[in-house]
């Protein structure tokens, strides 16, 4: 196990730069520029378009700009934002606590509402509940956040006022943590909604798959109590392809944190991430880009770890 | 000038595009005796300032509506278009010997009781300081328009300076000390910085220093600034004691907070949103004319659209009245030619051309096309089709492309559209003058309505995106670039106007009103010819 | 009743029909399959037909109609130019459906073939296919989107390639993961004795049983691309006019969420029915694979 992990880390390095590579190049084929923003200002010239140009580094041939940034990347210099003219790195880690709150506690929620229904509803097959959830979790996916995310904004902070308006806190107030759940409230249950609808699926399959499987009908028929047969049996079986779901959820949940942040206003790095992107702001959307990278490598090496911990059988080679 | 809000967000959001082109508030006679600054406002930002030093770029009108609040500059132009002085004690004229006879020297003189928000006073050194770093090549500035032209800056005292021309500008005073930038810096912390560190400066994003009616207090990444009273200002009490600007990069958003009363003030708000917001109760909305011009632009380089007549046919198969009335339900204006009223070099002579699909048929019956089989019209063997091009995801401008894909087809005419991100569309799509034959977006004038249709129209334009050439519009230009006389300059602007109407460069649209929100607040008056915090001291919350 | 009754375990033998039409039969066993069926078909129908069956001229506008809430005159109001919604969803049907079905096909199969030869044959082939995904799952959709764009100009083959080109990773782990279980058991190391080719080994006594959790990301992922879609039209990437999808139109709702809902429900509600029932129908397919699949006895 020990050196399998090793060996992945040491796979991940290649994958890294691969990755930073491709979306280097990726991001400079990309029409636009970050010039396009001072391109037609007033009284700009050929003249300070190349100087400006060359401000920013982008005058020396592609693979040279991919050097000088690797070679930056790697001592933690990732350059300054072309708009802001403060370090991308810095900019991305101030951002960062706002969105990882929301992304960890959707997540956390999501998983576990997603267990209890997908088991709920798969013990349940057929039956009313589980048409209901199944329908319940076809809304979570078919509507886009962005519709959801504004019509529970319209409900609950404009015609009910239970909750504000977006934002992180209540500006201008000192730091509470009550002001800071009430914030984060709305957007997190958007954000796991889509989850929840998303994940309870599978986890309804794969119990409703285990539980038609011999070993369960043999120990039901030895008389085992159904919730011993349930918990302890079908689930942990159920849970391989539900972790691999889960872990990519993860990853894929940045997606998602950038419609909620937006909708809500909310002061993370997905916001920040939307923006580089519209303005061409190199320097950010590489932070932005490794950092992603390095959490989504990570996070598959853990799930493979997670398969042989649940499963036994399953071998590392 | 333009000033595009280069977002265009994933979410549900507009990238309303407002042009304005920033500036400052006014130097008000003294209101006597204001009480004591009360109460927070709070400002709705679509879009985060990239930083807060007035003269660092990128061009964002959101930058100058903060940076207003915080800096002053020597003069400020009033919603009138009138130019005040501001940090000045006069604004320089031949009359009154401000400027030299031959329009290359110019003398100012600052207030003697300008100051900064430390205290000391605002002197000619910080000026000087401005023109050092704004005319430095290492310095990212947001527009050197105008400061390229000095030949030498002599400080007289430190209350007086002395600029001396290459060659007389008569839009100096407007580029430099009113039009673009918020304001000038402070020497106190820039006259040692070495200008390659000015671009990431702390100061960008922490401004302490400033000389206007507000002072910086916080700016939180990604969810606010706030910006207090400054004692120091020479200008009268600010009515309200903070501005607090909320980010909030989603139109439909500031809606939500309109709506939830969760904000005071909402800018640029989209022309769809104008129901929802008349039904929010104490809210006001404000519609003002504003010096800009919707448009598309033609690429003559395609063969098609090289004849006048098509162009001309184009334009009458367009109801524009129509968008004007339905789509902008009358906030806008329909345009004959570029220039909106408001602009001096407007051409009050020029009609719009009337909606006439008859007359446009016949028209491009006459440039040779005849209707085909498939419903189009055919030339050589070949269909009439254009591809019409915008920026992404906004609204009205995706409905007028709905609009004109019915309209053009009435005539014969199959329309692609082919809509672009903002940066993509003004970085690539426009510039590289392929794969668009009509080109859709706003232009904002700037105090010089001259410099626009210069730089769209004529062969030495850098934004002629569409490769208009044409002789006499640039000798036109050349001439009045020179004159100093407005009379003079009105009357070759009248003939370019003329030519512009009958040669259609671009498909003349309208001039869109800009429209704000203000809510349970009084004393806000848009300025289109500056930003709309140019005299945020006098914003008082109501009750 | 703690344990519903499982209806994968029916044992009814039909002595005399083929496996086929044994399965068919499964699958229409329900009632609720068969009305989701009906109503997909319904929708296709609809789609081809929408010419017919349309109560205006698509792309018509009429701006004495705009914004007209849903009517006996216009079934499903009308957006801000005064085009009739019902018409558009018809003929919107169309393209979705064609983006929707084939995009998530082509995801599951790029995904499946990857994931499974990673899973069976481990490895170094697993290593470096994995990779290969966690690369994937790295690239940004928004840089796939405006890259590829770009690229091949926008066009809905364009929008199938750059749905399908950022959705094959879920399905490729999900496989693999399943393989990596599957291909341990006893019954699977039994056939590897007897001498099975790889192949069939992968075709006909793994995939079966991996399969479960492949219908599911199937029937989500039809729905994903098809809002997918609407963001690509947020971005200039998507369908654009004359052509009309349920994505351009739940994109060109998004500046009237609050002032006219209805041109977000209607195209919602169909994306969100369309869903719903290829689901159940998926569902119905696994159950039935799964019985047919334990009578013959493969399970180990």
């Amino acid at each position: 196990m020990f050196s399998f992990i090793i060996r992945r880390l040491l796979q991940s390095i290649p994958v890294l730069l691969g990755i930073s590579l491709l979306l280097f190049f990726m991001m400079h084929a990309i029409p636009g520029g970050p010039l396009a923003m001072y391109d037609h200002e007033p009284g700009m010239t050929k003249e300070l378009l190349a100087q400006l140009k060359a401000n920013f580094g982008l005058n020396k041939p592609l693979w040279v700009q991919y050097f000088n940034w690797l070679g930056g990347a790697l001592q933690g210099n990732f350059g300054y934002s072309f708009s802001y003219g403060v370090p991308a790195l810095q900019m991305v880690l101030q951002r960062m606590p706002a969105t990882l709150e929301l992304m960890l506690s959707s997540f956390v929620i999501a998983v576990i509402l997603s267990f209890v229904i997908g088991v709920f509803s798969a013990l349940r097959q057929y039956s009313i509940w589980d048409y209901l959830l199944t329908i319940l979790s076809y809304i979570g996916v078919a509507m886009p956040t962005f519709w959801l995310g504004l019509m529970v904004l319209v409900l609950f902070a404009v015609k009910l006022q239970w909750f504000p308006v977006g934002g992180m806190s209540t500006p201008g107030q000192a730091f509470s943590l009550s002001n800071q759940v009430w914030h984060a409230i709305l957007p997190v249950s958007i954000l796991a909604l889509y989850l929840v609808a998303h994940e309870s699926r599978y986890v309804r399959s794969s119990m409703l798959e285990v539980l038609g499987a011999d070993y369960i009908r043999t120990a039901r028929s030895k008389g085992l109590f159904p919730s011993v047969i349930t918990w302890k049996h079908a689930l942990k079986n159920a849970l391989l392809p539900v972790v691999t779901v889960m872990v990519m959820d993860g990853a894929y949940l940045f997606g998602g944190a950038l419609v909620t942040e937006t909708i809500f206003s909310w002061p993370g790095m997905g916001r920040l991430f939307i923006q580089a992107i519209t303005q061409d702001d190199y320097p950010v959307i590489m932070v932005v880009i490794s950092l992603l990278s390095v959490i989504i490598v990570l996070a598959n090496i853990l799930a493979d770890v997670l398969y042989a911990v649940l499963d036994p059988r399953v071998q590392f080679d | 000038m333009t000033k595009k809000h280069w977002s265009i967000t994933l979410a549900a959001t507009l990238a309303s595009s407002s042009l304005l082109y920033g500036n400052l508030f006014t130097t008000v006679a003294a209101h006597a005796a204001t009480p004591a600054s009360q109460g927070t406002i709070i400002d709705g930002l679509f879009e985060e300032p990239a930083n807060l030093n007035p003269i660092l770029g990128p061009d964002q009108t959101f930058s100058n509506i903060v940076e207003t609040t915080m800096f002053s500059n020597l003069f400020t132009v009033t919603p009138q278009n009138q130019l005040l002085p501001n940090l000045a004690t006069v604004v320089p004229t031949t009359t009154n010997g401000g400027i030299s006879k031959n329009g290359l020297t110019y003398t100012f003189h600052l207030k003697p009781n300008a100051k900064w928000s430390n205290g000391q006073p605002v002197t000619s050194k910080d000026v000087w300081i401005t023109y050092k770093i704004i005319t430095n090549p290492l310095v990212n500035a947001v527009s050197t328009l105008g400061w390229t032209d000095v030949a030498s800056f002599q400080t007289v005292n430190a209350k007086t300076f002395v600029i001396h021309l290459k060659k007389p500008d008569p839009s100096f005073i407007d580029n430099v000390f009113s039009g673009n930038l918020p304001g000038i810096l402070p020497y106190s912390v820039f006259g040692k910085m070495s200008p390659k560190n000015v671009n990431t400066a702390t100061f960008n994003h922490a401004p302490t220093v400033s000389d206007g009616p507000f002072k910086f207090v916080s700016w939180v990444p990604g969810a606010s600034i706030t910006v207090t009273a400054n004692p120091y200002w020479y200008g009268p009490k600010p009515k309200s004691k903070e501005i607090l600007f909320k980010i909030i990069p989603s139109q439909d958003t500031l809606l939500t907070n309109a709506q939830a009363h969760a904000l005071n003030v909402w800018y640029f708000d989209p022309i769809e949103a104008v129901p929802q917001i008349q039904a929010i109760p104490g809210a006001t909305l404000h519609f003002a004319n504003q010096p800009s011009f919707e448009m598309a632009v033609v690429n003559v380089k395609n063969p098609i659209l090289a004849n006048v007549k098509v162009r001309q046919a184009l334009e009458m198969a367009i109801n524009r009245q129509a968008i004007v009335q339905d789509i902008w339900k009358g906030h806008a204006k329909l345009l004959a030619a570029d220039q909106p009223a408001m602009a001096w070099s407007y051409n009050p002579n020029l009609k719009p051309y009337p909606y006439n699909p008859t007359e446009s048929k016949k028209l491009l019956a006459q440039a040779g096309w005849k209707m085909g089989a498939n419903g189009y019209l055919q030339k050589n063997g070949k269909t009439f089709t254009l591809v019409y091009s915008t920026t992404a995801g906004n609204a009205y401008r995706e409905a007028t492309e709905r609009l004109l894909q019915f309209w053009l087809k009435q005539v014969g005419i199959q329309l692609v559209i082919r809509n672009y991100p903002a940066n993509e569309f003004f970085g690539t799509v426009l510039p590289s003058g392929k794969g668009w034959d009509l080109g859709e977006f706003e232009y904002g004038d700037s105090t010089d309505p001259t410099f626009g249709p210069y730089q769209l129209f004529t062969s030495m334009g850098a934004q002629n995106f569409g490769q208009y050439n044409n002789p006499q519009v640039d000798k036109l230009f050349a001439q009045q670039s020179v004159l100093t006389s407005l009379a003079q300059r009105k009357a070759i602007m009248n003939k370019v106007e003329t030519i512009f109407h009958q040669q259609l460069p671009a498909l003349w649209y309208y001039a869109p009103q800009q429209i704000d929100t203000t809510i349970g607040m009084t004393g806000y008056v848009p300025n289109p010819w500056s930003v709309d915090t140019w005299n945020c001291y006098d914003w008082a919350l109501t009750k | 009743m703690a344990i519903a009754t499982e209806p994968t375990v029916t044992k009814t033998f039909s002595i005399g029909t083929s496996n086929q039409q044994r399965m068919i039969k499964r699958i229409f066993r329900n009632k609720i399959t068969i009305i989701a069926t009906c109503f997909l078909i319904l929708v296709a129908l609809s789609a081809i037909f929408a010419p017919w069956i349309a109560p205006y001229t698509l792309n018509t506008p009429d701006l004495n109609a705009m914004l007209a809430p849903p009517s006996s005159v216009h079934l499903m109001g009308t957006d801000d130019v005064g085009i009739d919604l019902f018409t558009e969803v018809l003929y919107g049907g169309r393209i979705s459906l064609m983006i929707g079905l084939s995009s998530a096909l082509i995801a599951v199969m790029i995904g499946g073939a990857i994931g499974s030869i990673a899973g069976y044959f481990g490895g170094t082939v697993d290593a470096v296919l994995m990779r290969l995904t966690d690369v994937g799952l790295s690239v940004p959709l928004l840089f796939v989107i405006l890259g590829l764009v770009a690229v091949l100009g926008p066009s809905p083959t364009t929008i199938v390639e750059v749905i399908s080109l950022t959705s094959w990773m879920y399905p490729a782990r999900i496989i693999r993961s399943r393989f990596l279980y599957l291909k341990s058991l006893d019954y699977v190391t039994a056939t590897k004795t007897v001498g099975c080719r790889n192949g069939r080994i992968i075709f006909s006594h793994i995939m079966p049983n991996a399969v479960a959790p492949l219908i599911v990301n199937t029937t989500l992922l039809v729905g994903q691309a098809i809002v997918l879609e609407s963001v690509m039209s947020f971005l200039g990437a998507g369908v654009q006019p004359p052509n009309i999808s349920w994505g351009y139109l739940l994109n060109q709702a998004q500046s009237y969420l609050t002032s006219a809902p209805w041109l977000a429900i209607f195209p919602g509600l169909m994306i969100f029915l369309v869903v719903l029932c290829i689901n159940v129908l998926g569902d119905a397919v696994r159950d039935a694979f799964d019985a047919s699949y334990t009578l013959e006895g493969g399970r180990s």
